[in-house]
C-alpha cells in the first residue's frame, strides 16, 4: 500500500497538502490542526500533497510494484517467456 | 409539505457548474466576464484550484490550431485516420477555431503558455498539422485566482450526485458533504456539466474523474452517444502506473530487433494499434519479452515528447515530473537495463450527447 509520510513537527497546518488531494485520501483534524492519512490505500501517487507542502513535511512513497495481471500468459501465447 | 432546508443545505443560483477542473473554471471565468450580475457557483467534489484530473498533473500540454495550421487538411486528416469518417466535420471545425480564442483566454488569465522568441506559439515541431502548446502545470491555481476576482462562488468537498429536473430541464443538483454527510441540495436556471469523463484510477493522472457526472446524466434521462471508450494506447513499464509516451519507437525483441521500422509509421500521433500487435506477433514467435531501451526515447522519437517538454522553462512542471520521474527510478522494483514494457489502455469515455453549442438535451 503506498504511504504518506508527514513530519508533523514541520507542518505549519496550511492545510495545502488536505486541499491538494484530489481523490480524498487526507482528510483534515481540526482538533489537531494537523492533517490525517485516512485512505492511503486510494493514493494515486500524483505526489500533488508533496508538492504543495511549503514546508517539505509531506513525502509520499508509492509501493511499487503496483501489481499487474500478466499481459501474455502462457495460456494465451505458449511461447511467451512469462512464468505462468 | 417539507421544506428544502429540513432535508439538507438550500444553494440557489443561477448558473450551477459541476467540477472545478479545467473546463469548469474556463466556463465560470467567461460567463462572469461576460455578465458580472450572473451568480455563477462551482461545486467540486475536492478543492477547487487544486481539482482536476489532467491540466495540472499531467505533460502540461495543449492542442491548439495556430495561424498557419489548415483546418481542413486537420480534418481529413481525422477523419481518414480516426474515427473511420464517423467524424462531426462542422463541430470539429468549431473546436479548432476556438482552440485559438481559448489560448487567448487562459494567457489573459495568468496561464504561463509558453511561446517562442518570435512570439508564436511554442509547438511541438513534430506534429505537421496542428500544434501541441506548453504550459505551466500551475494553471489550476491561477484560474482559480481569476475566478475569485470575478466573484466566483466555490463550493468544496461536495459530493454532486444527481441532477435536478423538472420536465426535459435541468434545474439543479443534489450531492453531500464528503466531509460530515450533510446532504446539500442545489437550485439553478441553467446547470453546466463539467464533471469529466470515466476514468478513475487509469494512472497517476486520470484519477479525478469516474464518470459522476455522465452517469448522472444517463440517470436524469440526457441522451447519450458514441458511448465507447476514447482512448489512447500506451506503454508502461512494469511496477508503476506511468506511461511512456512515445516509447514506440524505442522497444526491441529478445533479439534485439528495433521493432520501429516493423510496426510504427514514420509519424504516430500517440501510440498506434501497429505496435501492439506488433508486440503481440512477437511474443507469439517467442522473441519476447519486448524491452524498452530508455536512451533512445528522445534519440529516436520523432515525436521527440520529451525534449519539447522539457525544452521550456516551467518550474512547476519541472518539480512535478522530476520528483515523479525520481520517485519511479527510486522505488520501481525493476531498475533493468532495457526493462520489460507492457501495453496499457488509457481510457476514457464521454458520451453525454451535446449539440454543437455543447447543450446536451436537457434545454428550454
Amino acid at each position: 500500500m503506498h504511504t504518506i509520510k508527514i513530519d508533523m513537527e514541520k507542518c505549519t497546518g496550511c492545510k495545502k497538502c488536505y486541499k491538494a488531494c484530489f481523490v480524498d485520501v487526507i482528510r483534515w483534524d481540526d482538533t489537531e490542526d494537523k492533517p490525517i492519512v485516512k485512505y492511503p490505500e486510494e493514493c494515486a501517487t500524483c505526489n500533488w500533497c508533496e508538492l504543495s507542502c511549503p514546508v517539505n513535511a509531506v513525502e509520499v512513497i508509492p509501493d511499487n510494484p503496483v501489481p499487474i495481471p500478466e499481459p501474455y500468459p502462457k495460456s494465451f501465447y505458449p511461447k511467451s517467456r512469462a512464468t505462468s | 409539505m417539507t421544506s428544502l432546508e429540513k432535508i439538507g443545505e438550500v444553494f440557489t443560483t443561477d448558473v450551477l457548474i459541476l467540477g472545478a477542473g479545467l473546463s469548469g473554471f474556463i466556463v465560470a471565468n467567461r460567463i462572469k466576464e461576460l455578465n458580472s450580475k450572473l451568480d455563477v457557483l462551482i461545486v467540486e467534489k475536492s478543492t477547487a484550484g487544486f481539482a482536476g484530473s489532467k491540466a495540472n498533473k499531467g505533460a502540461g500540454v495543449m492542442w491548439v490550431m495556430q495561424e498557419g495550421d489548415d483546418f481542413d487538411k486537420f480534418r481529413e486528416y481525422y477523419c481518414r485516420n480516426h474515427g473511420h469518417f464517423l467524424e462531426d466535420q462542422e463541430l470539429l471545425e468549431k473546436v479548432c477555431a476556438t482552440t485559438r480564442t481559448m489560448v487567448e483566454h487562459l494567457e489573459r488569465w495568468g496561464v504561463d503558455i509558453k511561446r517562442e522568441a518570435d512570439g508564436r506559439l511554442a509547438r511541438m515541431e513534430a506534429i505537421p498539422l496542428w500544434s501541441l502548446c506548453a504550459y505551466d502545470l500551475d494553471i489550476m491555481d491561477r484560474l482559480r485566482k481569476v475566478a475569485v476576482k470575478l466573484g466566483v462562488k466555490m463550493i468544496d468537498k461536495t459530493q454532486f450526485v444527481e441532477i435536478l429536473t423538472q420536465g426535459k430541464r435541468a434545474v439543479g443538483a443534489v450531492g453531500f458533504n464528503i466531509l460530515d454527510g450533510t446532504y446539500r441540495i442545489f437550485k439553478a436556471k441553467s446547470v453546466v456539466l463539467a464533471t469529466g469523463s470515466c476514468c478513475w484510477m487509469v494512472t497517476n493522472m486520470w484519477s479525478g474523474a469516474r464518470g459522476d457526472g455522465i452517469a448522472a446524466a444517463y440517470r436524469a434521462g440526457a441522451e447519450m452517444r458514441n458511448a465507447e471508450f476514447s482512448n489512447f494506447y500506451n506503454l508502461g513499464v512494469r511496477g508503476n502506473m506511468s506511461a511512456l509516451v512515445g516509447s514506440q519507437y524505442a522497444l526491441y525483441n529478445s533479439e534485439g530487433e528495433y521493432l520501429a521500422p516493423k510496426y510504427c509509421a514514420d509519424f504516430e500521433v500517440d501510440i498506434d494499434i501497429g505496435i501492439l500487435l506488433g508486440m503481440e506477433k512477437e511474443v507469439m514467435e517467442g522473441k519476447g519479452p519486448i524491452v524498452f531501451e530508455e536512451t533512445e526515447l528522445f534519440a529516436n522519437n520523432p515525436l521527440a515528447a520529451g525534449g519539447f517538454l522539457f525544452r521550456w522553462k516551467r518550474p512547476v512542471a519541472e518539480k512535478f515530473w522530476t520528483t515523479l520521474m525520481g520517485k519511479e527510478a527510486k522505488y520501481n522494483a525493476d531498475h533493468a537495463w532495457r526493462p520489460e514494457v507492457y501495453p496499457m489502455f488509457i481510457g476514457e469515455m464521454s458520451c453525454v450527447k451535446a449539440d454543437h453549442d455543447m447543450r446536451t438535451t436537457f434545454h428550454r
